[in-house]
């Protein structure tokens, strides 16, 4: 226990055609990040290569086979090589099947890595949709792909912006179906998944804020009752169950407060509450974070960003904040399994 | 009338809550030059109430609102001899206390139609004491309607530099995507432009929110973009309307407040208020739109429990009076 354990973790490139590549180029150029961890990147050395003489960021590309032949030497940017971009074909900045085929294999390799403990956690690079789904894989994103491979289906997305942990009941569906998943069972996986993760960030016994559903959450029936119905008997139970968990508290103020630091986290009821509330702190400091899965996964909270892409001016906040925190909860979780 | 500056006609509100206390705060502040202020309301009741603050109460008070008009004096007090010096700092709704408040909110209105008065702006007041009060009107917003005979008078709100309008503000969310129609959207487009050209911008640029996370993503999560939203906006383009959207949700307050809108349509209550939150905007004003006369009131309540105490913010008030006043030379 003389020196601390650097987490090793596998950092997928992304879609080849976006920003992704050369956001990791300027990721693993710093200091701070080599300090704290052992990246290995997922992805294709010709693309990463170009990426570093792109974004001018100093050290030098190593293709590697196998996890084994890894160094985690400073200077070098080690990349497990699928080989499967061929750059002459790929144009930045468009929807390439090709980059979309190739992002899906960094996911798959990087997932399987981190299931069998050679890689500590996974952390993701954008991945374009259209081009997965182009290149034959039908998934809403990021989250339902890992949740299969992983063999998993109780999973939710938090978002980490800051001082600001919010989890969500529901993501990727309507409006009108996000309100029908507002249900106890639901909220109450998505707290107790929420409590292990914030867990997992350092925070010893997690205070849990949850949103209402409806305006000024309900105001006692007068507008909706899914608070009094399905809200508060979710909480009571979280309550009996150990947890630390208060609300429904006003969807309009449940993030200021928690942000504030009054909470450790907030459920939000469906996608753009929660969304809103992060995006206000600023789109580019945004961590996906998925819960409910047997590996750590952390992720950017942006876009391919195409139109940045070649330019090696695209913005890697996201990503570092993504490692640092993947970072603390392999910490974390080694610390809490003693 | 001879003066040029705007005259405001200003109301406590429910003098039971912070009213007064706030409408005090405002005229100790000392006001620029470029607006004077009526205050509506009962003489012996505003003189305590300047009086528990310590701030002199030397205005000139008349009888008749023509007489005061003609005043040059900064404020001027028209005093509406209603009493209610006993329920001031009451800290509770009070039916006499509803009365009051209706009433100078519905002479000042009128003062505002004779063209006595450029605009007029009541103090916090809850829809509540309001019903008590009249035995009549839900909110202010029916009474407005009713009294000053102008059916489509509709509320948005300015926060900072930016208007929004609401098309299913106070229901549950459930209900929210059966007030979406295309209708509906365009009239709340209309609407804000309408208010956003009142506020002197001659190419308000709007945004609307969408309703679905994503904007829908091509009807993937939700069909009322395809189906209502989208319409609305086209129409609204035909008709000379610079609008986007639908822009998704969790970024349209993200892009407003970076100055690309002037205006945002929400579809409901949170989409809106979560981000203004979030970005610590405490003063929104409601405007009345649609309306023969300028109205505008801060967006609180009347803060039963901080009545009395002297601690109140006054800025939303402020706030309240310096949009009526703007908008009042924009008028002319």
């Amino acid at each position: 226990m003389s020196k601390e354990y650097k987490a090793l973790l596998a950092i997928t490139m992304g879609d080849a055609a976006g920003s992704g590549p050369e956001i990791v180029a300027k990721s693993l150029a710093l200091p701070e990040i080599r300090a704290l961890c052992r990246p290995v990147v997922i992805g294709d050395a010709a693309t990463m290569k170009e990426a570093l003489a792109i974004t001018r960021a100093p050290g030098k590309v190593k293709a590697i086979k196998k996890l084994e032949e890894a160094s985690f030497q400073d200077g070098l940017v080690e990349v497990i090589d699928l080989q499967n971009i061929q750059l002459d074909r790929l144009t930045r900045g468009r929807v390439d099947p090709m980059a979309g085929k190739a992002a899906y294999e960094y996911i798959k390799l990087g997932t399987e890595m981190a299931l069998s403990g050679a890689a500590d956690a996974i952390v993701t690079s954008a991945i374009n949709k259209e081009a997965l789904n182009k290149a034959g894989y039908h998934y809403d994103g990021h989250t339902q792909l890992l949740a299969e491979l992983c063999g998993v289906k109780d999973v939710a997305m938090m978002l980490v912006s800051g001082s600001l942990r919010v989890s969500h009941v529901s993501t990727h569906v309507s409006l009108f179906q996000a309100i029908e998943r507002v249900r106890p069972p639901r909220i109450l996986t998505v707290l107790r998944l929420t409590n292990e993760a914030v867990r997992q960030m350092g925070v010893a016994e997690p205070k849990i804020a949850v949103s209402g559903l409806n305006p000024h959450s309900g105001e006692g029936g007068l507008f909706g009752d899914e608070e009094i119905k399905y809200i508060t008997p979710a909480i009571e139970e979280a309550r009996k169950q150990g947890m630390n968990v208060i609300g429904p508290l006003p969807p309009d103020s449940v993030f200021l407060r928690t942000y504030e630091g009054q909470f450790d986290a907030a459920i939000a009821m469906y996608h753009d509450q929660g969304h809103i509330a992060i995006k206000m702190l600023g789109i580019t400091h945004g961590v996906n974070v998925t819960l409910g899965l047997p590996i750590i996964r952390t992720s950017v909270d942006h876009g391919t960003n195409f139109g940045k892409a070649g330019k090696g001016t695209a913005d890697p906040t996201s990503l570092i904040e993504a490692i640092k925190l993947a970072s603390v909860m392999v910490s974390n979780r080694r610390r809490l399994a003693r | 009338m001879g003066n040029k500056t705007p005259l405001i006609a200003v109301t406590p509100g429910d003098i039971t809550g912070i009213g007064p206390e706030v409408l005090v705060k405002v005229i100790r502040d000392g006001l620029p030059k470029s607006y004077r202020i009526m205050i509506v309301g009962d003489a012996g009741m505003l003189k305590s109430s300047f009086e528990a603050l310590k701030v002199p109460f030397d205005f000139p008070v008349f009888k008749d609102a023509g007489e005061a008009a003609k005043s040059a004096a900064p404020v001027m007090v028209l005093d509406t001899a209603q009493g209610g010096n006993e329920l001031l700092y009451l800290a509770r709704p009070h039916p006499e206390a509803g009365r009051i408040a209706a009433e100078a909110l519905v002479q000042s209105a009128k003062l505002a139609l004779d063209g006595v008065v450029d605009g007029v702006v009541f103090g916090p007041l809850v829809k509540e004491t309001l019903y008590l009060g009249s035995k009549k009107y839900n909110d202010e917003t029916q009474m407005m309607r009713e009294q000053l005979k102008a059916p489509h008078i509709k509320s948005v709100a300015k926060m900072g530099n930016i208007f929004r309008v609401t098309i299913a503000e106070h229901v549950p969310l459930k209900a929210v995507p059966d007030y979406i129609t295309r209708d509906s959207v365009l009239d709340a487009i209309e609407v804000l432009h309408e208010a956003l050209r009142m506020y002197g911008l001659k190419q308000p640029r709007i945004a609307v929110a969408a309703l679905n996370p994503h904007a829908g993503e091509g009807g993937t999560v939700g069909r009322e973009e395809i189906d209502h939203i989208a319409p609305a906006i086209e129409e609204a383009k035909a008709r000379g309307i610079n609008v986007a959207g639908p822009v998704p949700a969790d970024t349209v307050y993200v892009r407003a407040f970076k100055g690309q809108y002037d205006g945002v349509v929400n579809m409901y209550h949170d989409q809106a208020n979560i981000a203004l939150k979030m970005a610590g905007f405490g003063e929104i004003v409601i405007v009345f739109a649609r309306s023969p006369v300028i109205i505008t009131t801060p967006s609180h309540g009347p803060a039963y429990g901080k009545a009395g105490k002297g601690t109140a913010d006054h800025n939303n008030m402020k706030a309240a009076v310096e949009v009526a006043a703007e908008l009042a030379r924009q008028k002319r």
